[in-house]
C-alpha cells in the first residue's frame, strides 16, 4: 500500500460510507438526509441527489416527501412534477443535525470541528462575543463579523476600543 | 496608533497564532472572496460531513451540480499533498482532507459552516451582489 493510499484508508470502517457515520440506517431516506446536510446551501432535486448516492429519482422523491412532511425542508416550486427543495433554516432539527454529522467524524479523527462550528454558530447566531488575548492585546470577534484589537490597558479604562483597520483579522 | 504600534499589531498577529488570528484560509487566499472559492468552502465542508473521506467520482459529479466545469481535481491536488490527497484504493479513486485546521477556516471564514436566518440566500449569491 502507498503512502496516499494509506493517507487515505486510516480511520475508514465499515461504517464511513454510510449516513452518519452508520448512527441513521444506511437507506434512501438516511443517504438523503446526510446528502442535504452535508450541503444545505444547494436547491435539491429527486434527480440531483439521486445522481451523489446512485438512488432511483423515484426513491429519492419518495425520501425527499418524507423530509418535506417533518418539516425539514421545503418545495420552492410551483411545478409539481419537477420539486425542488431547499433546507427550512429555522428547523432547530437542520442545525442539530449540522452538529451532529461533524460530531461522528470528531470521534473517529480525533478532531474538533464540532467545537469549532458551535463556537462559529455562537458568534454569528447567538450574538456571542470571542475574546482572545495574545500578550497585551486582544483581539474580539463580535456577531457583526468586526474584529478590534484592544489593549488591555483599554479594556481596563472601560470601552474604548478602536477598530483595527475596519477588516476582519 | 502610531506605524510602529500598527507594525506590532501584524507581528503578533503573525507570531502567535489564535482562533481569530487563523480565520483566514490561507495567505494564498488574502484576495477578496469570489464564487469559486466560497463553493470550494462548501465542498471542503461537505466532504469533512461525510467523514473527511469521499468517493473523487461523487465530489466530480458535486462540483459539477454547483455549476463548475474545471477539474475539481486539479484544484484540490494544487493545495498540496498536506491539506488534501487524491489516491486510489482499490478501485476507486478517494479524496481525503488531511488538514482539518485549514478546511474549518474555510468553512468558518466563508460561514457556510452552519446556516442562519440571515444567511439562508446561497453564498455565491451574497458574494456576487457584494461585488
Amino acid at each position: 500500500m502507498t503512502t496516499g493510499q494509506t493517507a487515505i484508508s486510516n480511520g475508514l470502517n465499515e461504517n464511513s460510507m454510510k449516513p452518519f457515520g452508520g448512527i441513521i440506517p444506511d437507506t434512501v431516506l438516511g443517504r438523503t438526509l446526510a446528502e442535504i446536510i452535508a450541503d444545505p446551501y444547494d436547491t435539491y432535486s429527486p434527480k440531483k441527489i439521486s445522481e451523489l448516492i446512485d438512488k432511483s429519482p423515484s426513491s429519492v422523491g419518495a425520501a425527499l416527501k418524507i423530509l418535506e412532511d417533518l418539516l425539514l425542508i421545503k418545495n420552492i416550486s410551483s411545478d409539481r412534477q419537477h420539486p425542488q427543495y431547499k433546507i427550512i433554516n429555522e428547523s432547530k432539527k437542520f442545525i442539530a443535525l449540522s452538529f451532529l454529522s461533524l460530531a461522528w467524524v470528531d470521534d473517529i479523527e480525533k478532531s474538533n470541528c464540532m467545537d469549532i462550528a458551535i463556537k462559529d454558530y455562537s458568534i454569528r447566531h447567538l450574538g456571542l462575543l470571542e475574546l482572545s488575548c495574545i500578550g497585551q492585546y486582544a483581539i474580539c470577534r463580535g456577531s457583526n463579523e468586526q474584529v478590534m484589537i484592544v489593549t488591555q490597558n483599554t479594556l481596563q479604562e472601560g470601552n474604548k476600543f478602536f477598530q483595527y483597520r475596519g477588516e476582519t483579522v | 496608533m502610531t506605524d510602529r504600534e500598527e507594525s506590532t499589531d501584524h507581528a503578533l498577529i503573525n507570531q502567535n497564532p489564535s482562533p481569530t488570528a487563523t480565520i483566514r484560509p490561507s495567505d494564498k487566499w488574502l484576495t477578496p472572496p469570489n464564487v469559486e472559492n466560497v463553493d470550494i468552502a462548501r465542498l471542503l465542508a461537505w466532504i469533512k460531513k461525510r467523514g473527511m473521506v469521499w468517493p473523487l467520482e461523487k465530489v466530480k459529479k458535486k462540483w459539477i451540480q454547483m455549476g463548475h466545469s474545471n477539474s475539481i481535481e486539479t484544484v484540490l491536488t494544487n493545495f498540496g499533498l498536506e491539506k488534501v490527497i487524491v489516491a486510489r484504493i482499490g478501485d476507486e479513486m478517494f479524496v481525503r482532507i488531511r488538514d482539518r485546521a485549514w478546511a474549518d477556516n474555510w468553512a468558518v471564514y466563508y460561514g457556510v459552516e452552519t446556516t442562519h436566518h440571515g444567511q439562508f440566500e446561497h453564498p455565491s449569491k451574497r458574494i456576487r451582489s457584494e461585488l
